[in-house]
């Protein structure tokens, strides 16, 4: 079952930092998930293949033309922050 | 009938206009394309549409569908939300809708926010089933910018009005009498409806919330402050600036799927659950595929019936056990339609026209009982 210790590295790992109060009621969450989580060891799934789509489709691939996208501006505009034509984010190395 | 007002909720994203997906996160992002979906709205001459909030990236268990609301009060012809996990199914059932979600890969999905692509569907919310099956033809289709799409052309989704002679219909033993009334309906259509065993249901709620978790976890892993929508005010650093924002802006659900996610595609989980589930998906398919080969339909509840009081836990609970029924649309690829009363059809992939002649079948039914 999940610990409060598998949590924070959970919340590590998702880039979330959940309030002391939010940590205990997603453990209760989660102990319920778990629980029935376990009971697919009862499923024999030996030889089965991994199933990624209930359609399982070739790719699909369109022709390779040129076609005029979005330009950056207009990408931009809906950042947080930008400048001269980049994302601005705080200061990553010192 | 044409469809003139169609309710959209703006997980469907529209140029220009402010698409939120039901989150904060997404509180000021205006898109700077039309999804598919709005796209083929417009060619068709639906340009009267109005934007509906889902919950957060109509992913909830629990929470609802602002397109559904918005049809059951008279708002719009039709509704256009994403079926993710039947939640959205079991939502218009409530209200005393109709909901088809169509066969995986008839629509396309390029503009929609995706949580979980392997599993949901854009589909169609509608008072009258010959509307939305009407609809439902209007945004259907080929679409290069989505290389999930069936490579089936255009269609064109249409019913005679012949009854449901000779059509059987399975119910899984599973089910209790919740569906009584439905039987009776479409027993009276000349349907003929028969139990049939279906021991895999029950693993079916792990299995949808094991892969749909692990989806949405890697889906909202672009949610960061830094290309779109919303940056927390305040942040020491890079990480305490993906941090704080995601903290501040995601919903619990959001969050337990995050987390959920993330423990499912752990190293530790990853073969117990993860690929477990997946294995387990080919055998829930192709028990379902079997018992479609005797049964050209399979009648399953919409979702739980109704809640009690129990508070938000109690609900989450009772939501996600009703996935064994919600969700095998989902995970199997297989088109389905939510009616009022709590019953829910699902037929053969590709085969939506049995489902609008069922549909309307039933609503005839209904319309004669309500005169009665």
């Amino acid at each position: 079952m999940p610990t409060d210790a598998n949590i924070l590295e959970l919340e590590r790992m998702a880039k979330l930092g959940l309030p002391e109060s939010e940590r205990g009621e997603i453990r209760k969450y989660m102990e319920f998930l778990a629980c029935d989580f376990e009971k697919l060891r009862q499923v024999n799934t030996e030889g089965i293949k991994p199933l990624i789509h209930g359609i399982e489709l070739e790719n699909i691939f369109r022709e390779d033309k040129a076609e005029k996208m979005i330009g950056r501006e207009t990408l931009l505009q809906n950042a947080p922050e930008h400048e001269d034509g980049c994302f601005i984010v705080p200061m990553a190395l010192e | 009938m044409s469809v003139k007002k169609a309710a959209v909720d703006d997980n469907v994203l529209m140029q220009s206009r402010v698409s939120t997906a039901g989150s904060k996160i997404l509180g000021n992002f205006t898109p700077p394309f039309n999804s598919a979906a709005i796209s083929r709205l417009a060619e068709a001459g639906v340009t009267d549409i109005v934007q509906t909030k889902p919950n957060e990236f109509g992913a909830s268990l629990t929470e609802g569908f602002g397109c559904v609301d918005c049809v059951a009060r008279g708002e719009a012809d039709v509704g256009i939300g994403c079926d993710m996990n039947g939640s959205i199914r079991e939502k218009a059932a409530e209200a005393g809708l109709f909901f088809i979600k169509p066969t995986y890969g008839t629509v396309s999905r390029f503009g929609l926010v995706s949580t979980a692509p392997s599993m949901e569907c854009i589909g169609i919310v509608c008072r009258e089933v010959t509307d939305g099956f009407h609809a439902l033809s209007l945004i259907a289709g080929a679409d290069e910018k989505d290389g999930t799409l069936a490579d089936a052309g255009k269609y064109c989704f249409s019913a005679d009005d012949n009854g449901l002679d000779n059509v059987k219909i399975g119910v899984p033993s599973l089910c209790g009498d919740e569906m009584a009334e439905a039987t009776e309906a479409l027993t009276a259509c000349g349907a003929e409806v028969e139990a049939f065993d279906f021991p895999l249901l029950g693993f079916v709620p792990a299995v949808a919330y094991i892969i749909s978790a692990a989806e949405t976890s890697n889906s909202i892993s672009r949610f960061d402050g830094v290309k779109f929508g919303r940056r927390t005010e305040k942040y020491s650093n890079l990480e305490d600036m993906y941090l704080k924002t995601r903290t501040e802006c995601f919903t619990f659900e959001t969050k337990l799927f995050a987390l959920a996610g993330m423990l499912v595609l752990s190293r530790e989980k990853h073969g117990d659950w993860f690929e477990k589930a997946q294995k387990t998906r080919r055998l829930v398919k192709d028990a379902a595929d079997a018992a479609l080969e005797k049964y050209r339909i399979l009648m399953i509840p919409a979702g739980q019936g109704a809640r009690g009081q129990d508070g938000k836990y109690a609900d989450f609970c009772s939501s996600y056990d009703s996935l064994k029924y919600k969700a095998l649309p989902n995970l199997t690829g297989c088109p389905a339609l939510s009616m009022p009363g709590g019953a829910q059809l699902m037929a053969r992939r590709f085969d939506e026209n049995i489902l609008l002649r069922a549909g309307r079948c039933y609503q005839k039914q209904l319309g004669k009982e309500a005169s009665r």
